[in-house]
């Protein structure tokens, strides 16, 4: 039988303080109305100062864990385009909080792809025998790197993190990793990018220019390029497990924007309901956007044991990516609190209503 | 009403849920109420069914039904083009 990795815990965290979309619209001079008209968003929540990705990716971690009944991995991935430093990685301090011991762990970096990356390198490791289970984590704090005054980015983006476990097991297993598909163009590098801070801006000697050290999104052509890579993905995952477009119960898309979502089900031609979203109550949470798209889809009781789900993303590189699994049995914990060392993240499933 | 015109018509209503009675070659796209994010997705739909490349910002909110039907023309040979 062949050794596949199979998904076993998941969690959800939160920073805990939201930001209403009058918050915002008050900031930026605009009607409340316009943000939720856009985007489908009415909702977002923010770090506290001095908090970082890392706290909010322990508090999701935490829940994973306990998710899967665990409190031991052999290797921790984090995806991330947020890390606490330049460098180190943020992984391995996550798995020092998490009492993980000295396992392997290390960042990805794919932007709003990065949790699905993260989870191909995740089910790689369990694939190969290099261990039996790990915890793969999406989480960024995007509230760090919008300019506050550019409305395309700052009333879209909300920090948040999301987590799963996987371990080893067999292909019939329900909650087994079935298909899996990945690309990038990096071609088109530029319609989603940080330009300062790295070695390119660094090696001038010359500080980074203001605007440089904020997200640029050229919104258009991001939203041709998801809507086209998103779609095609999906489809290429769904036929690699031999299911037709109609066989899936769930499609969990990376949550950038309501639009986005409506646009990929009118290219696959299939109805809106079929497609999870709870962008709506978070934001675009960037790679924490898809677990806890996943989280809130078994809190709400829409996620259900031998589904056929698919997950797909798309984001700066560019990067985008599908996996196809079988819905497992599992339970996402009751809210507990105060994660993180910071003590200021607030573990939330239960407030995702 | 030729094909492309009809297809065009289909594709407006059945896809982008735009009120069938309000389509006329004379409309803009913006009275349609289609803004810039469904006019990217309209070009992607066109790129689709019609087998044309749609460079971004070729389509405009500010065209007429009629100015997308007559580019798609241009773009695939004529109005009697099979689609």
């Amino acid at each position: 039988m062949d050794r596949v990795a199979v998904l076993a815990g998941l969690g959800a965290g939160l920073p805990s303080t939201p930001v209403t979309n009058s918050e915002i619209a008050v900031r930026l001079g605009i009607e409340p109305d316009w943000i939720e008209t856009r985007t489908g968003i009415r909702r977002r929540y923010v770090v506290a100062p001095g908090e970082s990705t890392g706290d909010l990716a322990v508090s999701a971690g935490r829940r994973a864990l306990a998710s899967a009944g665990t409190d031991t991995v052999d290797a921790v991935v984090l995806a991330t385009s947020t890390p606490d430093r330049l460098c180190p990685a943020t992984a391995p301090r996550v798995a020092d909080i998490l009492g993980l011991g000295t396992v392997a762990a290390f960042d990805v970096a794919a932007v709003c792809s990065g949790f699905i990356y993260a989870l191909a390198t995740g089910s790689g490791l369990i694939a190969m025998g290099a261990a039996d289970t790990v915890l793969v984590i999406g989480a960024d704090t995007f509230s760090t790197i919008v300019d506050p005054a550019d409305r395309a980015t700052s009333a879209i983006f909300g920090d948040g993190a999301g987590a799963a476990v996987l371990r080893a097991g067999a292909a019939g297993e329900r909650g087994a990793v079935l298909a899996l598909d990945l690309g990038s163009d990096g071609s088109r590098g530029d319609l989603i990018e940080v330009r300062g801070g790295g070695s390119r801006q660094r090696s001038t000697g010359l500080p980074a220019k203001e605007e440089d050290q904020f997200l640029v999104m050229q919104g258009q052509a991001v939203f041709a390029q998801a809507v086209q890579r998103m779609s095609a993905s999906a489809a290429q995952a769904a036929a690699r497990c031999g299911w037709s477009l109609d066989d899936v119960d769930w499609f969990v898309l990376h949550q950038a924007n309501a639009r986005i979502i409506t646009a990929v089900a009118r290219q696959l031609r299939l109805p809106q309901e079929r497609f999870l979203s709870n962008i709506d109550r978070v934001g675009n949470t960037a790679a924490a956007s898809i677990p806890l798209a996943l989280a809130d889809g078994v809190l709400t009781g829409r996620l259900r044991p031998g589904q056929r789900v698919v997950l797909t993303s798309f984001g700066g590189g560019l990067t985008w990516g599908s996996f196809a699994l079988s819905w497992p049995r599992l339970t996402v914990g009751a809210p507990q609190s105060g994660a993180g060392p910071a003590g200021t993240s607030v573990d939330h499933p239960g407030s995702i209503e | 009403m030729n094909a492309i015109d009809q297809r065009l018509a289909e594709i407006l209503t059945d896809q982008l849920k735009v009120d069938r009675a309000a389509i006329d070659t004379d409309v803009t796209l913006d009275s349609l109420d289609i803004d810039s994010l469904v006019v990217v997705e309209l070009a992607l739909i066109l790129e689709k069914e019609f087998a044309v490349p749609i460079p971004d910002g070729e389509l405009t909110k500010e065209m007429t039904v009629g100015d997308v039907a007559h580019l798609i023309e241009d773009k695939s040979g004529g109005p009697g083009a099979t689609v």
